[in-house]
């Protein structure tokens, strides 16, 4: 009897994951239609129906805001408030997270919050961090980033390297790069 | 919308065939020219792809090929063969559409000679007028197997306008207010940073866009290849063609998928669609063209996507 709760978790889970699964690709269908609100609704559902996974419905619905954004169905403001507001939902259910602060807050920084934005980098970054050279990894990047951007990565320190072009990229392409990814 | 012999119908259809080698032949010597489109459909003839080179010469040289053949094979063959000769710009002249064959009398083109009857009435040849302005995307395709890609080739336009109400040539005047100018450019564009799985990657695009521009229209034909489709489940390539004239921004217009499919399959290469500006131009205008393409990849099977904007590109005709 005592494996019942958790089989019943287990169960719950699945049929979560199926759902969730199953919104997404609704989601994805329904932007393919171009009905981009139906879209954001299967992704909020997603959502609800698991919470603490950033690929069930939390990307998607960044991506379908970055899409919406470069096609200019939606203003770069517009595109800031939303996206912030998935970032702050799933801050909210995963206070814990570490993997999405770097974008956070350069989207933070692009919005205007720069306090908060610096106060965030600062948090993450860390000066021991193992870089590789060949491949980078988003974890790489996001933390060379957070050092570029508290100043405590020095340019010539990374010249020739991969890495280097982080030093002088336009402020659409950081919004590319970081935002909502 | 009308009725020939059906040796005329099979005479029509094998010249059309016989100009088709003969683009295709003479494609090879400026192979190097050609859209990844123009290159694949050379190729695969050269390879004699399904019988294809085996067949094409069967047909345009020998009527025996037409033997036993039924009237809607027929039919169906010169429809095809009608259309190949808009697209891909084969210059075979008085080809119509044939509504049905008619048995060994003359038809209203004339059954000997297969040539137009000018008492044809007005109505029916403004309805081929309509359907050579109707062209849209289509033409801006087929001239991948066309000559003078990398230059300006100024034509007159005998092939839209060489028929008026009467099945008369029309006046030089128009002839020489007309123009066309064929382009194609082949570029790379790269995106920054597309993290996939966990991986940063930098991998860019080619993408080629055609344009043919005349006195009354531009017409773009955009196809493209992300090179790290290898890493994606799969990838679809979209943007938009803003035009300039003169400097000022004229308009934007999407690039829409074409309905028509023959031409999608120029692997690598993806079809990203056609984008048709219908304006009046003259040859002195100074005309740009502000290309955006997007990326959108799909991973994780489908679940997850990402959209990813490559820098703008402009380009002058």
């Amino acid at each position: 009897m005592k494996h019942i709760p958790l089989i019943f978790i287990l169960v719950v889970g699945i049929i979560s994951c199926k759902n969730a699964d199953r919104n997404l690709r609704n989601g994805w269908a329904a932007f393919d239609a171009g009905r981009h609100e139906e879209a954001a609704r299967q992704f909020d559902m997603a959502i609800r129906a698991d919470g603490h996974d950033w690929n069930k419905g939390y990307a998607q619905k960044c991506q379908l805001l970055r899409a919406q954004y470069f096609f200019d169905r939606i203003t770069k403001a517009q595109f800031f408030t939303n996206v912030r507001s998935v970032y702050d939902e799933w801050f909210e259910k995963n206070p814990d997270d570490t993997a999405h602060l770097v974008p956070y807050a350069a989207l933070l920084f692009f919005a205007g919050d720069e306090g908060k934005s610096s106060s965030l980098m600062e948090s993450v970054y860390d000066c021991q961090h193992d870089y590789n050279f060949e491949n980078p990894s988003i974890v790489d990047v996001h933390n060379f980033f957070a050092g570029v951007a508290t100043g405590k990565i020095r340019k010539e320190d990374f010249s020739g390297t991969v890495y280097e072009f982080l030093f002088d990229v336009a402020e659409d392409d950081l919004i590319n790069i970081f935002v909502g990814n | 919308m009308g009725e020939v012999t059906r040796e005329f119908a099979i005479a029509k259809t094998m010249e059309i065939l016989r100009a088709y080698v003969r683009k295709i032949e003479d494609a090879k010597e400026y192979f190097d020219c050609l859209s990844p489109e123009g290159r694949q459909i050379v190729e695969d003839y050269d390879k004699n792809v399904d019988g294809q080179k085996t067949l094409l010469l069967k047909a345009s040289e020998s009527e025996d090929f037409f033997l036993g053949m039924s009237d809607e094979a027929i039919l169906a063959y010169a429809d095809v063969c009608r259309k190949m000769n808009e697209r891909f710009e084969l210059n075979v002249k008085k080809v119509y559409p044939i509504e049905r064959l008619a048995a060994d009398k003359k038809g209203i083109w004339g059954a000997s000679q297969g040539e137009f009857n000018e008492n044809q009435t007005g109505s029916e040849i403004r309805g081929m007028n309509a359907v050579t302005q109707s062209k849209t995307g289509t033409e801006a395709t087929m001239f991948h197997v066309g000559k003078n890609m990398d230059g300006a080739e100024f034509t007159d336009t005998m092939d839209d306008n060489d028929f008026n109400k009467s099945g008369e040539e029309t006046s030089s005047e128009i002839i020489e207010n007309s123009f066309k100018i064929i382009r194609q450019f082949e570029f790379t564009l790269n995106c920054l940073y597309i993290p996939i799985e966990g991986i940063g990657v930098i991998t860019g695009s080619l993408f080629s866009v055609s344009c043919i521009f005349s006195n009354n229209s531009l017409k773009l034909f955009a196809s493209g290849w992300y090179i790290g489709k290898n890493l994606v489940d799969s990838y679809t390539l979209s943007g938009t063609a803003t035009l300039f004239v003169n400097g000022l921004k004229s308009e934007e217009k999407s690039f829409v998928l074409p309905d028509y499919n023959y031409l999608s399959t120029g692997e690598p290469y993806q079809t990203i669609g056609d984008a048709v500006f219908s304006r009046h131009f003259s040859k002195s205008d100074r005309i740009q063209i502000v290309l955006n393409f997007m990326l959108q990849i799909c991973v994780d099977g489908g679940i997850n996507r990402g959209f990813y904007p490559y820098p703008s590109k402009r380009i002058s005709i």
